[in-house]
């Protein structure tokens, strides 16, 4: 009797164990599951580069490009919804407005001269 | 065991239903294939009889094109960065062989591209300008793309393929049919999103966009620079995704690195980096 005893304490014990082995992985690989989130998070939005273009003043003209991944497939394909956008009207004068961001002549030549360009 | 077997035989009904979905959608895209074959051969004859695009008409199109560009992408309108950019492409686009009026834009994006459609039309996206380090990259980018235009590379190819959906527009156009500009705006971007370019027109927008820098006084290793951080970074998941729409109608970085390496020993060192005008530039 005090033999089974000692045996059953044995393995309550060595079982004991196992689950606190057991759960000190579990925890470990949530943290590193974690972990890996997060990084993943980070580099999500530190963006692919270190530079950013357009900080200063940047302004998305559509709330729904602004996680910029929108409208891609994983592959890097542009998908049939994005594709499938028609132009407002908005969208047409934006496009009429691009003529006006072209430079003057004075002041693409400053600016050739500032960089030590060459004008034609 | 039994959950399994009845999944099973779910999974093997479900694979047999697809099948016989697809079989029916095999054979009606055949019986379309076969109707549509005298619209094709209309194409064709539209393709053979093809005249250039008048100069308003390149610009309608080029604007209806742009339109939609803006649409789907949205546009970056930081004044500075669009002031910046429009700068540097017009210093490289004053020595391109057709001068139409060359305009720049960025595209709210985070895949790495950029785009040359008709009429001068030049779109880069953000993510394309974050992975340059100074001027000379930016100016060989907007080369290749001025290029293109100036080459009207584009347009070529559209017309060189004899089955494109923009070849069947037109050739219901010139058949009687509306003309649906509309339409011919969606096959064209289809074609500029799904269509990989001539290698010969590819490697002449890199070597001939480098020249065109060159010839505007900056360094000529711009562009091969900025191919060398995209390589960089293409093996990534996040580059993966960013580079994926380029790398499917440009050819790989590593071959375009390559060949542009004559471009550049040609052109010999010296040049403008500017790379402090750019990172002020870019803010």
């Amino acid at each position: 009797m005090r033999f089974c005893v000692l045996i059953l304490a044995a393995l309550a014990t060595f079982a004991l164990a196992q689950q606190d082995k057991s759960g000190k992985d579990a925890t470990s690989q949530t943290g590193d599951q974690k972990k890996a989130s997060d990084d993943k998070g980070k580099q999500q939005k530190g963006g692919l580069f270190q530079n950013k273009a357009g900080y200063k003043g940047s302004q998305a003209s559509k709330e729904s490009t602004t996680l910029g991944f929108n409208g891609i497939d994983p592959s890097g394909k542009i998908d049939k919804d994005m594709m499938a956008k028609a132009p407002t009207a908005a969208d047409q004068d934006k496009v009429k407005l691009m003529a006006q961001n072209r430079p003057q002549a004075n002041d693409l030549k400053a600016f050739l001269q500032q960089g030590g360009l060459k004008e034609k | 065991m039994k959950k399994a077997l009845v999944g099973l035989a779910a999974a093997a009904t479900f694979a047999l239903l697809l099948q016989g979905q697809f079989g029916g959608i095999t054979d009606r895209v055949k019986k379309v294939t076969n109707k549509a074959k005298p619209v094709t051969d209309r194409a064709q004859k539209a393709v053979d009889n093809y005249t250039a695009w008048t100069t308003e008409e390149e610009q309608a199109i080029g604007e209806a094109t742009a339109a939609k560009m803006v649409a789907m992408f949205g546009l970056v309108e930081s004044p500075g960065l669009v002031r910046y950019v429009n700068l540097v492409g017009n210093a490289v686009a004053q020595f391109a062989p057709r001068q139409v009026p060359y305009r720049f834009a960025i595209l709210d994006s985070d895949i790495v591209g950029a785009f040359a459609l008709p009429g001068g039309f030049v779109f880069i996206t953000k993510t394309a300008i974050e992975g340059m380090n100074d001027e000379s990259q930016l100016a060989g980018a907007l080369g290749h793309e001025i290029f293109h235009i100036s080459e009207r590379h584009l347009e070529a190819e559209i017309r060189g393929k004899k089955n494109s959906a923009w070849a069947i527009q037109e050739a219901k156009a010139k058949t009687g049919s509306p003309p649906l500009l509309s339409a011919q705006v969606d096959a064209l971007l289809g074609d500029l999103f799904n269509t990989r370019l001539s290698r010969d027109k590819e490697d002449a927008a890199d070597s001939q966009g480098t020249a065109l820098a060159v010839q505007a006084g900056y360094a000529a290793g711009g562009l091969r620079e900025f191919l060398q951080n995209l390589e960089r970074v293409e093996s990534t998941e996040q580059g993966k995704r960013a580079t994926g729409q380029l790398l499917s109608t440009h050819p790989p970085f590593k071959e375009r690195i390559d060949s542009l390496e004559l471009a550049v020993l040609r052109a010999g060192a010296g040049g403008a980096t500017l790379q402090a005008r750019f990172k002020a530039g870019i803010q």
